[in-house]
């Protein structure tokens, strides 16, 4: 019984900074912009001509140095963004640069963190 | 301005009328291209659209071929005023290539990309604003040994398909449109001109029309802007700049990830960013089955103790 305990407590204490139930994160030491961001991008289309670029997650990342906002990520449909022209590669894991933004015609849907609001200047 | 426009449609009127561009005609053309214009700076705003799809363009061409362009939107939570940041960015000068991130105009990379404006038909930012370069782009098409001429009357079209450029004049020596892409299939990008009578020198409209072939389905777009300024350039090649104090934007080097503000320095690594985007994103799906699996061991280790005190 009392080994069954252990590991009960045993395991609660490793999995509760993983479950949420860590100490809340320090607060920056300055007003911090939480800005969002595409991270694993793919390209799709042709580099010089039209292509179109997706997310394959948002998220939101300090314009400072610090740990980036772990709240929760929930699916969203989010816009892409269309091109013309530019120059490079354009593929699953690359893009396209230097192109202009010619609007959205098509839209994923992938995990998206909500920015919350902070002072940002 | 106006001259060199008149030059560069002699010149191709010239070339119609005989085939072949004769000598006196290439030293007409080399005459426009010693005298070009410092620069343009246009702005034009999207019309018909709905509130929240409004943009704006501010594209500068310098005659050096440098240019700048910045893209503005405006909120939902504000719809009255343009975002002071511009939204997505390009800028060339000094053979290094800059822009902004999709989805993050906060970030922009850089790079070397040595002879981008000689290469034909140029970067497609000209062609938001192509009359400080349009002497370039005449020469171009001039030594183009696929040139082609059509003469409509009140306006004449030169077109290369191997130069993948074309552009159309009227008879009053103004550009009336550039088109650049596989003009085979007609994968192209078209900037079409409009000018007021009251204002010869500056554009009153311009349409943007799009007709791609992603996947070999075409997408047709047409987007129409109203010009609201039209200024020149200071002669000083600082003119078409970038600054990223200005726009608030950090530096990207995809090399290390290292995403560096101008002035604060090193703000994070992206590629440690990304990295526990994914771990999140993979804690996040995995916490309801770990709340779950809990649940149980909790209850069985629960209901264990119970029928072991009732045992004994």
């Amino acid at each position: 019984m009392k080994n069954m305990i252990a590991v009960i407590f045993g395991l609660g204490v490793i999995a509760a900074p993983w479950l949420g139930f860590a100490r809340p994160e320090d607060p920056p030491p300055f007003p911090r912009c939480l800005v969002s961001t595409w991270v694993n991008k793919t390209c799709s289309g042709t580099c010089g001509t039209f292509y179109t670029i997706c997310p394959g997650k948002v998220m939101c990342v300090f314009a400072a140095v610090g740990d980036f906002n772990a709240s929760p990520f929930a699916p969203a449909v989010v816009p892409c963004e269309d091109y013309t022209s530019g120059t490079g590669t354009c593929n699953a894991t690359a893009q396209c640069t230097g192109g202009t933004y010619v609007g959205s015609t098509s839209s994923v849907t992938v995990q998206v963190q909500t920015c919350p609001l902070t002072n940002c200047p | 301005m106006r001259n060199l426009l008149r030059y560069m449609l002699i010149a191709l009127l010239a070339y119609t009328a005989h085939g072949a561009v004769a000598a006196d005609d290439r030293e007409l053309l080399a005459a426009v291209g010693a005298r070009p214009a410092a620069g343009l700076l246009v702005a034009y705003e999207l019309q018909d659209v709905p509130q929240d799809q409004l943009r704006r363009i501010e594209i500068a061409v310098a005659a050096n071929g440098d240019f700048h362009e910045k893209q503005f939107f405006k909120t939902a939570e504000n719809p009255v005023a343009w975002q002071s940041k511009p939204m997505h960015y390009v800028h060339y000068s000094s053979d290094m290539l800059t822009a902004s991130l999709p989805g993050m105009a906060a970030e922009y990379t850089q790079q070397p990309v040595p002879n981008y404006k000689d290469a034909v038909p140029g970067p497609v930012q000209w062609g938001l604003c192509p009359w400080p370069v349009a002497a370039r782009l005449c020469q171009w098409l001039l030594d183009a040994p696929d040139l082609e001429i059509v003469d409509f009357g009140k306006s004449i079209r030169a077109s290369s398909v191997r130069s993948m450029l074309a552009l159309e004049a009227d008879r009053n020596g103004r550009l009336l449109a550039v088109t650049r892409g596989d003009l085979t299939i007609q994968d192209t990008i078209t900037f079409r001109f409009e000018y007021d009578d009251a204002n010869l020198g500056a554009p009153a409209r311009m349409s943007q029309i799009i007709s791609a072939m992603p996947a070999r389905s075409r997408q047709e777009r047409r987007f129409n802007w109203k010009a609201t300024s039209c200024a020149e350039l200071a002669a000083s090649p600082a003119s078409v700049k970038f600054d990223p104090v200005e726009l608030g934007a950090s530096k990207y080097d995809p090399e290390s990830g290292d995403v560096i503000h101008p002035i604060r320095g090193l703000l994070y690594n992206r590629n440690e960013v990304e990295r526990q985007a994914v771990e999140a994103s993979w804690q996040h799906k995995a916490r309801p089955w770990a709340f779950g699996g809990l649940g149980i061991v909790v209850v069985a280790a629960a209901l264990y103790g119970y029928r072991k005190i009732r045992q004994g």
